[in-house]
């Protein structure tokens, strides 16, 4: 006869974390509503090539996690932009008959480039990090359809900062919510 | 310059500012704390003018407390490669000091259809009428 074992360590996390999803059912149910909204756009991270990127979103009836990425290669160079944020949103009001959603918040970017000149064998590539107040705008054109306007401040030292500078991470998507 | 912005800034500690009803005015200036940054006539939640060294339109606030807002706006965007049409995104805050002054500070991001995407910081001086 086969000993029956329990693991009683996996056990009791299982039931904690029971005990902790429905607490937060209970208490927090705008937490649990959550949306998704998925958008194709344009970053100013790529240095105003054209190239479009993906941005997704995930969030509930007052906050918003948002994720880009937007790249391109060819045999002579790389470009990757990477970004994420999170927001405190509200719905805003009307823009020209439509309904807008904005949310401030926090983000940020972490982007990288290589370029292989030809007829060398070394690559040359560069990083760029930026941390910063973030916001949204996000104007509903028709139904679930959505412009928006995401911008990532990116704080630098004190000069840029009183010179009214900051490292600009904008983001310019449509796409589709179902929020 | 930056004493004067010290003097305003403490000034604003203090300060609260409702929605701005009826007719406002603003002047602040750009990055690089360049003159004309904006020249803004607004009405209600809504502003016309040079919103910032890229963009002149319309812009509308929405306060999401006393003092601040985010903002989107339709603009004709100068370039050197042209003058396009584009949206302006903004996040700021307006804090009234006294006698219907108030001391605005923003961030804006342009973006026009051809995928040009500026970053401008405004700090300008307003009035409420």
């Amino acid at each position: 006869m086969v000993p029956r074992i329990v693991d009683r360590d996996a056990f009791a996390l299982d039931h904690i974390s029971m005990r902790v999803f429905f607490l937060a059912v209970i208490l927090c149910p705008s937490w649990l509503y959550a949306a998704v909204q998925v958008g194709t756009g344009l970053s100013s991270s790529m240095s105003g090539r054209p190239i479009p990127g993906l941005e997704l979103g995930v969030g509930g009836e007052a906050w918003k996690a948002t994720a880009s990425a937007i790249g391109v290669q060819s045999s002579y160079y790389y470009h990757a932009s990477y970004s994420a944020s999170f927001f405190r949103t509200w719905k805003a009001g009307e823009f020209l008959w439509s309904e807008v959603q904005s949310g401030v918040g926090g983000g940020l970017m972490y982007s990288v480039r290589g370029f292989q000149d030809q007829g060398s064998t070394t690559e040359e590539s560069k990083n760029d990090f930026a941390l910063g107040p973030a916001f949204f705008v996000q104007w509903f054109l028709v139904g679930p359809v959505y412009l928006q306007l995401e911008m990532i401040w990116g704080l630098r030292g004190i000069n840029e900062l009183i010179g009214l500078n900051g490292q600009d991470v904008i983001f310019l998507s449509l796409g589709l919510s179902s929020w | 310059m930056v004493r004067w912005v010290s003097i305003l800034f403490f000034f604003s500690l203090s300060a609260s500012a409702l929605e701005p009803t009826g007719w406002s005015a603003l002047y602040g200036v750009g990055n690089n704390l360049s003159p004309n940054g904006t020249l803004r006539v607004g009405y209600n939640q809504w502003e016309f003018g040079k919103l910032n060294n890229w963009a002149y339109g319309g812009i509308k606030n929405f306060y999401f407390s006393k003092s601040y807002y985010t903002a989107l706006g339709l603009a004709l965007m100068p370039a050197t490669s042209g003058t396009s049409f584009g949206f302006v995104g903004a996040m700021g805050a307006n804090w009234e000091l006294f006698w219907g002054v108030c001391l605005r500070f923003e961030i804006a991001a342009n973006a026009n259809i051809n995928a040009n995407l500026y970053q401008q910081g405004i700090l300008g001086v307003g009035y409420d009428f």
